[in-house]
Order: C-alpha cells, then sequence, then structure tokens
C-alpha cells in the first residue's frame, strides 16, 4: 500500500502543478507561480491532501539540485565578461540593500542572528521573468534598461547563490571558529580545483564522453558529475545547491555539454517543479495562527514585501543613478528587478528546513513572490510611461 | 531494388575511410567572427548555397558552429530556461544580431584522422547536423555534414 500512497502523492503534486502552470502562462505569469500554489492547494494551508511530505521530498531536493546544475551550465564564464560593470553594480546594489534590510528587519523583530542572516538572503535574489515579458508588451525589451535588467539578472543568479553558500555555511557552524571554517575552505578550493581541471582537460573528458557506448550515457556521466559535486560540498558542510550550480558552469565549457543541454531542461521541467510544490506544501499558516495574531501575520508579511521591494528600487536604482543612468531610467531599473521566484525561495526552503526561519518569516517570503510577481507589470508600465510617450 | 546510389561493399568502405582522405569533398570552411553581424551570414547562405559556419575567435580557435537553422533563433531570444515566462522575440532590427548571439558554442569537433563512421555516431548521439573537422593542432579544416552523407550515400542533392 505504501508505495501506492507514494505514487499518488507524485502524480496528484505533478497533475495539478502542470494544470496550474499552464493557467500561468496563459496569464503571463511565470510557472513557478502555478508550481507553489499547487503546493499550497494540496498542502495543510488548504486541503491537505498529501499522505506524508517525505513522499516527494527527496524528488524536491533533486529537482532543485538539477535546476541550479542547469543554471550553471546554462551560465557560461565568458558571458560574465560580455556584461559591463554597469550590470554588475546594478545587480550587487539590490543583493546589498535587501540584505541589510532584512537582516536589520529581523533584528528589529528580536529574532537571533542566524534568522538574520537567513531573512536578508532571501531577499537578495531577482528573477526577472515577468520583468522580461512586460518589457516585451510594450516593445521597450531591447532599450538600455531592457539590456541592463537581462544582464543583471544572470550576475544576480551568482550573487544569489554565494549568498547562499556563505549564509548557510554560517549558520551551520554552531560557533563560527577558525577551525570550522577549516572545511568550508576545504570545501570552497575544492570546487575551485575541480572547476580549473574540468576547464583544463574540457576536450579530454568531451572525448572521453563521447566514446561512451550505452545510449545516452554522455548525459547521464554529465549529471552524474553534477550530482556528485553537489554530494561532495555538502560533506564540506557547504549547501549541495552551490556545488551543483559552480561544476555546471564549469562543465558548459566542455564541447558538447551545450547540446545535452536540451536533455537537461527536459528532466528538470518534469522533476523541478516538484521542488516549488514541495515550497508550496511546507507553508502552514495554522501552526502559528494559534500563538500569534492574523494581524501580526499578516504584518510581518506585508513588511517583508515592503522591505523586499523598496531594498530593490533603491539598490538597483540607486547603482543605476551612480553608472550614469538618469532618475527615470534608474527608477525603471529598480522596479524591474523587483520580481522574485527562484533562488529565494530555495534559500527560504533551505532556512525553513534547518529551523533558521519560522513560519511567520516563510509567509512572508512566500507573499513577497505573489506581490512581486503581480505588481512589477502594473508599477513597470507606469515607470516607464517617459519612454512610452517618447515614442 | 536498392535505395543506395552506392553497392553495399561501396558503402562499408566509405563508412571506413578516413576524413583526410575525403576532405576535398566536404564543404570547405568558412570561418567567421563571433561579432560579425548575422545579415552577412544570411547574404553568404545565400549567394555560395553554403549550410554552416565555424566561428572562431581571436586566435583562429574555434568557438561556435552556425548553422543555418540557427538563423530561426532571430524569431527568438533564447532566454535562460529558469527565466521563461512565454518565449520572447529577438530585436526586431536583424543587423544589430551577431552571429555569437545565435551560434552554438563549444561545438563537438574531430579530428580529421578520425574513421567517417565516428563522425555518424557523434552525429546520432549528440543529434547534431553538423562536425567540424579539426587537424591535430585544433585548427578547423572543414565541416562533415548529413548533407554530405545524404548525397554520397543515396544521391539526394539539396537545393
Amino acid at each position: 500500500m505504501k508505495e501506492a500512497l507514494i505514487l499518488l502523492d507524485i502524480t496528484l503534486v505533478l497533475l495539478l502543478a502542470k494544470v496550474l502552470e499552464e493557467v500561468m502562462a496563459r496569464i503571463k505569469q511565470p510557472t513557478i507561480l502555478g508550481d507553489l500554489l499547487a503546493g499550497i492547494l494540496v498542502g495543510p494551508t488548504v486541503f491537505g491532501l498529501i499522505s506524508s511530505v517525505k513522499n516527494i521530498e527527496s524528488f524536491a531536493w533533486v529537482g532543485i539540485v538539477i535546476l541550479l546544475f542547469l543554471g550553471g551550465v546554462e551560465s557560461s564564464i565568458s558571458e560574465f565578461k560580455r556584461y559591463g560593470v554597469q550590470v554588475l553594480a546594478v545587480a550587487l546594489g539590490g543583493v546589498l540593500a535587501c540584505f541589510l534590510l532584512g537582516f536589520s528587519y529581523a533584528y528589529m523583530l528580536g529574532y537571533d542572528l542566524k534568522t538574520m542572516l537567513f531573512l536578508g538572503a532571501i531577499l537578495t535574489p531577482t528573477s526577472v521573468g515577468v520583468t522580461l515579458r512586460t518589457l516585451m508588451d510594450l516593445n521597450l525589451l531591447h532599450t538600455k534598461e531592457g539590456r541592463v535588467i537581462l544582464g543583471a539578472a544572470v550576475a544576480d543568479d551568482i550573487y544569489g547563490v554565494i549568498v547562499l553558500a556563505l549564509v548557510y555555511s554560517l549558520v551551520t557552524e554552531s560557533k563560527v571558529t577558525l577551525e570550522s571554517l577549516l572545511p568550508i575552505m576545504t570545501g570552497l578550493a575544492t570546487i575551485l580545483t575541480l572547476t580549473f581541471l574540468i576547464n583544463k582537460f574540457s576536450y579530454k573528458i568531451s572525448v572521453m564522453l563521447r566514446k561512451l557506448k550505452v545510449h545516452e550515457s554522455a548525459f547521464t556521466t554529465v549529471l552524474i558529475m553534477g550530482l556528485a559535486a553537489a554530494t561532495l560540498t555538502a560533506f564540506f558542510r557547504l549547501s549541495p545547491l552551490v556545488g551543483a550550480f559552480f561544476i555546471g558552469l564549469a562543465l558548459s565549457s566542455i564541447p558538447g555539454v551545450e547540446l545535452l543541454r536540451e536533455r537537461l531542461e527536459f528532466l528538470s521541467m518534469i522533476i523541478t517543479p516538484i521542488f516549488f510544490v514541495y515550497a508550496g506544501i511546507l507553508l502552514n499558516p495554522w501552526e502559528i495562527v494559534g500563538n500569534n495574531s492574523l494581524y501580526e501575520i499578516l504584518y510581518v508579511g506585508l513588511s517583508i514585501v515592503a522591505l523586499g521591494v523598496i531594498g530593490k528600487i533603491i539598490g538597483c536604482g540607486f547603482a543605476a543613478k551612480l553608472s550614469g543612468m538618469d532618475w527615470n531610467e534608474s527608477l525603471a531599473i529598480g522596479l524591474g528587478m523587483m520580481p522574485r521566484a527562484g533562488v529565494d525561495l530555495v534559500i527560504a526552503v533551505v532556512g525553513l528546513s534547518i529551523g533558521a526561519i519560522d513560519q511567520k518569516l516563510y509567509f512572508g517570503a512566500l507573499l513577497l513572490i505573489y506581490f512581486s510577481s503581480l505588481a512589477t507589470p502594473v508599477l513597470l508600465k507606469r515607470a516607464f510611461k517617459y519612454k512610452i510617450g517618447k515614442s | 531494388m536498392s535505395f543506395f546510389i552506392l553497392k553495399r561493399d561501396e558503402i562499408e568502405k566509405v563508412l571506413e575511410s578516413r576524413i583526410q582522405d575525403i576532405l576535398h569533398e566536404l564543404c570547405p570552411p568558412l570561418k567567421i567572427e563571433e561579432n560579425m553581424p548575422v545579415e552577412i551570414f544570411i547574404d553568404t547562405v545565400k549567394s555560395k548555397g553554403i549550410d554552416a559556419a565555424i566561428v572562431v575567435g581571436r586566435k583562429g580557435k574555434v568557438v561556435g558552429i552556425v548553422t543555418r537553422l540557427d538563423l530561426l533563433k532571430i524569431l527568438h531570444l533564447e532566454v535562460p530556461y529558469r527565466l521563461r515566462v512565454l518565449a520572447i522575440p529577438r530585436h526586431p532590427k536583424v543587423e544589430k544580431i551577431t552571429i555569437k548571439e545565435i551560434m552554438t558554442r563549444n561545438p563537438i569537433t574531430l579530428r580529421e584522422t578520425a574513421k567517417v563512421h565516428d563522425a555518424i555516431d557523434l552525429m546520432s548521439k549528440y543529434k547534431i547536423s553538423h562536425i567540424i573537422i579539426v587537424d591535430n593542432k585544433g585548427n578547423p579544416k572543414a565541416i562533415f555534414s548529413r548533407r554530405y552523407l545524404l548525397k554520397k550515400v543515396f544521391g539526394i542533392e539539396e537545393h
């Protein structure tokens, strides 16, 4: 009977996720909002249909490791050289401002250091899918602002993974001493060495891959390399997601890997939504309703939304202004960098699973994802009025 | 009746032959730079009838390959998978798009000493239509394509 329940849970999760993904795609919203909603619906928040979260937990983690690995494969090292300093500065401005705001807010609420670090980290990443879609509708994707936002979003992914790595290591260590940092340093050194070796022997690795006889074994070997790197980083007490991302980045230089990317995307399309549904299932507002008034939960949630929005507008906007853009353009860039729906959720789930954040803050993180995705198109249209008027 | 224009033993011979021996039958390598506007490539495809070009970096090393079919990417912006909401078209002005934006990076290459069946094997493994043939220093010598095979084995010619 146990296997039937596991199958039922997985089928239910995939079915609802894909149906709601389709709905979101039709209303021009990121599909991840559909996955999350599916999780909220089947989880304890609404219907409580999942027999055991454990049944989908392993799939969820494999799914997110694969997504981060794919993220690495899709970004190339040379791509970062292409985007100028301006783009890196805009992304960094947003990351710093959001981190500081989240960190300070958790301090004001009286949380301990690990929660401060995690709330700061949750607010930092950006996911600009909605922005790109809106700019395209306005026919502004190819303006200077559009290019800066697209570039900054790519840089932002890297920053997000680094922030996750740092925060995860700091929080999982009970005391930060030189000795406790040693394995983390060794882990980082190992990943860097691996990246260097893969780059150096990329041609040899590609020759080795093409000699494999079994059908699709080049793809499976690359996938196993990603999983192994993730495991290795976890062994050194770094987040496994960090290893997956950086090995993906290193492997992207191997001849032919770009051709294997399509298979990786296909696999990710099936298994990664399980992680986002899992993220929705983890939300359990009933757990906190008893101890906190509804007013308090909403107050904290909405404050997180406000900080997340203000952090990006101020951080990215000021960085854009400092790099030579005018006020209108800077505001548009700040708003464009506002949406969340990716690495932030990963950080929130990691935070919740290691007990660094509670349900109240987790609720705020999810609220930010929905609010920012729905509000960005409306606000961007207003912000770009100066441009639309001109054209 | 055979579909092939070659006899069975002749096909075996083609498969077993070394690529360096048939280099003269293959497409000469058209080398282009990654910052070249895509318009020029379109003109070359039209005027010379080529179906792929090798993209080389500053030192003449292969950095990518661009084929006719890659031109269709102009209609679509390839945003990273995780950012995708819906397909986004590229810049409406074709002259602003460069080869870099539509090429396949780090393509598969094969030494000229390899055999024809090695190339076919790679094409099926990676589901690709073109392989860059390089010498032992990594300099591109020719492009081995499905088009060549179709012509050689079945006598099918593309117009």
